[in-house]
């Protein structure tokens, strides 16, 4: 796809979406392809252009991991000691589970921390050594390595443990060893810097009238910064640091950022878990099949997601400032992963099928973890679901879908939920079970990356 | 250290409170502003939008300042204008609906923030902060015992920390900076002189924290923006970023074309000093209505008691030494006028009021090199409406230049500005040292030697600057040296 053939691609699938503003890059065939089309913030009307900053989200993750990488080459950390061993004062809600937890299930979710999101105190309580602290108070999904469930607190905790050894802080450490030798010019991870830029704001689009609202806040707690509530940049340099991974560790302008077994070490499987993995995971790249590596980002009003396939050296780039973003995710994304590994990162859910459950009682239960409470009940003999938000994020308070809906089985043995939002196809709800105990009742819940653990019938 | 660096390095020296303006006051300035152009002679009536769009376009362009945005309310008239772009490196307009930095203009939000708490009963000016704030440590034990409420927003507290280096952000909470508040001098005992007073606002706001065990960034969302419908009024970088924002530029001294500021902003925790505020002229202008109006604003909802909004404006403290302005509560009193003026990594801006005839004008600006502009466009609106010239240039040297420099010759300082005075072949010369904060650390940069020329009663004209001396001991020795708002105690 040529330049203007990925701008008018860009441009389509923004308009069809009704999303506000998208900017993307691509990387493939030793070619690069930028794109950016509609605005930046419906309030002020400001364009997007390709040097707009937007919000990258969870793709920090990468970042964060790879600053912990450099840490491990430089010798200062290891990622099979102890969290404890560099970190005496780290204290869980569960103590048994403190001195187990490694290094390394910090940014392979194997931690089982179950603090996906904490209220947001403010701007001067919101710090990241603050809100790792706060970790003291909550429990666990699951035992550490006895499952993989997405774990924002670990990676708090990873860019807490870089603060610590280097004395810097994490936003520091970002500008200095990842933006600044990379030469990413438009990339911030502080508010005060942002400012500086052309930058997006996130928008929800309300189900009943349509119409699209600018975010009423701009990230989600600051001190969750290095699991990414606060990264911004242009697709552009998000790519020059995906292709730095894609070069095992060589960056485009020729820096070496990591070494090349180090960064293939990043996209390996990382982990041994005795219990059920949500996803297959390296240190912080979720594993796909087909080879690919990759994350996306989510935030207050907008999605994001980026992707690797080292095979054919390619690396893409979608950044939305829209929450009903995901399917401008999935028509850019799809057809060139599929064009060159041959897989689809965006998949329908599976078909519903008219399988009979047996036993439907097993999976009957009130399943939960910090961030949702999923209750699944037997109603004239079919399973009914529903689900509901533990915080009230800023304006999320749309996503509550109290109502129970039916729960559908799909052909692969998962179930399908209806979650309500009406954002869009690809948000039905596809629910697994697992981990039957003595009685055959399932022990977890899992829903896209997330485990949920059964406590109540 | 390359143009860009020295220049911000400047800005940040005239710090929070400068408007560096400076020839707009009849006292002296540090920064190095090109001498005064004579103001424009015929400048129509401001309260007529289109007039008032057209003379900041000019304006603006003549000094080459990239944004401005500038609001006017005379005999009942309300005038708003905007022109150029937020920022030199986006090319983004500035609208009406724009977010522009107004620095230390926020003290007068802060210290109404105070009297709030005075008027519900909570806090009172003549009680030691000491009673609030048990925990409220100053280096000076003395100093810590006795210095009271009103001391903070009246600039006579002495407490000596004008700015401190950026901690980094996490860091920069105004808690933590309260505490290292805690570790600075006096630059002299309270209530014994009044210089410029950036650290006492800072505990100010930590007050009114700690009485309502509210952040200080809700309190005015809460208390100011919200009442008074204030809707393009920020206090937090990631508020600002939802908003069409501007930023600071400098002027490149080789290109002559402005550069963005490297930093949005002055370090976090002085927010309640100024650091972070932003707000569209509007929004400033409705503020100004709401004190001139006695604590009403222009929706109708009562903000402040009407005495306390008198009070604000009145003459506050007794001070028994050198004075470097006079001062209310917060408000900057010159002929009449109260008015405060704002700076920041390449801003200036400022807000005059003239209750007695409810006659105001605001004018913000993305340069720090905007106080010229700022002058061309208040001073003949103050002179036609009011007939008050307060924005004169300073006088000229004396025909005889004969000093005896005996009383002068010292070194005087604050944290920020260490000043050398010398006597060479029967000259005063002076050489400032400025200690700025930037980036991680503090570091001194060495400005170019003056020569003082004497203007009479015991002030000199260094360049375009207007050095004072001022509170002679029992030899006649100069205790303090005065420039600008600031003192600068004798070492």
């Amino acid at each position: 796809m040529n330049d203007s053939g990925f701008q008018g691609a860009v441009d389509s699938a923004r308009i069809k979406h009704g999303v506000p503003g998208v900017s993307a890059a691509f990387y493939a065939d030793g070619r690069t392809n930028i794109a950016a089309s509609g605005l930046t913030n419906v309030a002020t009307g400001v364009e997007m252009t390709s040097d707009a900053i937007m919000h990258i989200g969870s793709i920090t993750k990468l970042i964060n991991a790879t600053i912990l990488m450099q840490l491990v080459e430089e010798g200062t950390v290891s990622l099979d000691r102890p969290l404890l061993e560099y970190w005496p004062e780290f204290r869980l809600g569960d103590p048994a589970a403190a001195p187990e937890i490694t290094v390394e299930m910090l940014v392979n979710h194997t931690s089982g921390i179950d603090g996906t999101l904490l209220p947001d105190r403010g701007h001067d309580e919101e710090t990241i050594e603050k809100t790792a602290r706060r970790f003291a108070d909550v429990g666990q999904v699951h035992p550490p390595n006895g499952g993989r469930s997405y774990c924002n607190a670990g990676t708090v905790l990873a860019g807490y443990l870089s603060q610590r050894l280097t004395g810097k802080s994490w936003y520091d450490l970002v500008k200095e060893r990842i933006f600044a030798p990379l030469e990413m010019n438009h990339a911030a991870v502080l508010p005060e810097d942002a400012l500086l830029h052309r930058a997006s704001v996130g928008h929800f689009r309300d189900s009943s009238t349509n119409r699209i609202a600018r975010s009423s806040h701009l990230f989600l707690p600051i001190g969750y910064a290095s699991a990414g509530a606060t990264a911004m940049m242009s697709a552009g340099d998000l790519l020059t640091f995906l292709r730095t991974h894609l070069a095992d560790g060589v960056a485009p302008n020729g820096t070496r950022l990591l070494s090349a077994e180090n960064a293939s070490r990043m996209r390996r499987s990382s982990g041994t878990v005795s219990g059920t993995a949500a996803f297959d995971c390296g240190i912080a790249w979720i594993r796909n099949q087909a080879e690919i590596v990759q994350h996306g980002g989510g935030g207050p009003g907008i999605v994001s997601f980026a992707f690797l396939h080292p095979k054919t050296q390619t690396a893409a780039a979608v950044l939305t400032n829209a929450e009903h973003g995901v399917d401008v995710l999935a028509e850019l994304i799809n057809p060139l992963a599929r064009e060159h590994a041959g897989f689809e990162p965006f998949p329908l859910p599976p078909a519903p099928s008219n399988l009979t459950i047996a036993q439907p009682e097993r999976y009957a239960g009130t399943y939960e973890n910090s961030s949702e409470v999923h209750q699944v009940t037997l109603r004239d003999g079919r399973l009914m679901w529903a689900v509901r938000s533990q915080h009230q994020f800023y304006d999320s308070s749309h996503l509550e879908a109290p109502a129970a809906t039916p729960l559908v089985p799909a052909a692969d043995g998962r179930f399908l939920g209806d979650r309500g939002h009406g954002l869009s196809a690809r948000d039905t709800a596809v629910i697994g079970f697992s981990e039957p105990d003595a009685s055959g009742r399932m022990r977890y819940l899992n829903q896209r990356l997330w485990l949920y653990r059964r406590v109540a019938a | 250290m390359n143009a860009t660096r020295r220049k911000f390095l400047a800005g940040t020296i005239a710090g929070i409170s400068s408007a560096s303006g400076t020839s707009l006051w009849p006292r002296a300035t540090f920064a190095a502003e090109p001498p005064s152009q004579p103001a424009s002679t015929a400048i129509g009536d401001l309260t007529d939008a289109s007039v008032l769009k057209d003379a900041i376009d000019a304006a603006r362009a003549k000094y080459n300042v990239p944004g401005v945005s500038a609001a006017v309310y005379a005999g009942g008239r309300l005038a708003m204008a905007t022109s150029g772009i937020t920022n030199v490196a986006t090319g983004v307009e500035v609208t009406p609906d724009t977010i522009m930095h107004i620095g230390s203009i926020t003290k007068t939000f802060t210290a109404t923030l105070v009297m709030q708490l005075v008027d519900e009963g909570k806090l009172a000016l003549e009680r030691p902060v000491i009673e609030y704030i048990p925990d409220f440590h100053d280096a000076d034990p003395a100093a810590t015992r006795i210095i009271t409420v009103g001391e903070l927003l009246n600039h006579t507290s002495g407490i000596d920390a004008n700015l401190l280096p950026d901690a980094g952000h996490d860091k920069e909470t105004i808690e933590n900076t309260v505490v290292r508040i805690g570790q600075a001098p006096q630059l002299h005992a309270p209530e014994r002189a009044r210089s410029y007073c950036n650290a006492g606002m800072v505990v100010a706001g930590y007050l009114c924290q700690r009485v309502t065990g509210k952040s200080w960034y809700d309190l005015m969302k809460e208390r100011i923006f919200q009442p008074l419908g204030l809707e393009h009024s920020v206090v937090l970088p990631e508020d600002a970023v939802l908003y069409r924002l501007s930023v600071g530029h400098y002027l490149n001294p080789t290109t002559k074309a402005p550069i963005r500021t490297p930093r949005a902003y002055l370090p976090l925790s002085y927010a309640p000093a100024g650091s972070t505020a932003m707000m569209n002229a509007s929004d400033l202008m409705t503020w100004a209505r709401a004190h001139m109006a006695g604590g009403v604003g222009p929706n109708g909802k009562r903000i402040l008691t009407e005495a306390s909004a008198t009070r604000m404006r009145r003459r506050f403290g007794n001070v028994d030494g050198p004075e470097a302005f006079d001062c209310g509560i917060a408000w900057l009193r010159v002929n009449g006028l109260l008015h405060h003026e704002g700076g920041g990594p390449g801003i200036v801006s400022l807000l005059v009021t003239h209750p007695e005839s409810q006659t105001a004008i605001v004018i913000l600006t993305n340069a720090d090199y905007g106080a010229t502009l700022l002058r061309d466009l208040v001073r003949p609106f103050v002179k036609a409406r009011l007939g008050i010239d307060t924005f004169q240039d300073p006088p000229k040297p004396l025909a005889d230049a004969t000093v005896n420099p005996a009383p002068y010759v010292g070194i005087y300082q604050n944290s920020s500005v260490v000043h050398e005075v010398e006597a060479k072949d029967g000259k005063l010369m002076w050489t400032a040292y400025a200690r700025a904060s930037y980036d991680r650390g503090l570091r001194t940069e060495r400005l170019p030697t003056k020569t003082l020329l004497p203007i009479g009663n015991n002030k000199f004209l260094g360049d375009t600057s207007v050095v004072g001396f001022v509170d002679p001991d029992a030899s006649g020795q100069t205790r303090y040296l005065q420039g600008d708002f600031w003192l600068y105690r004798r070492k």
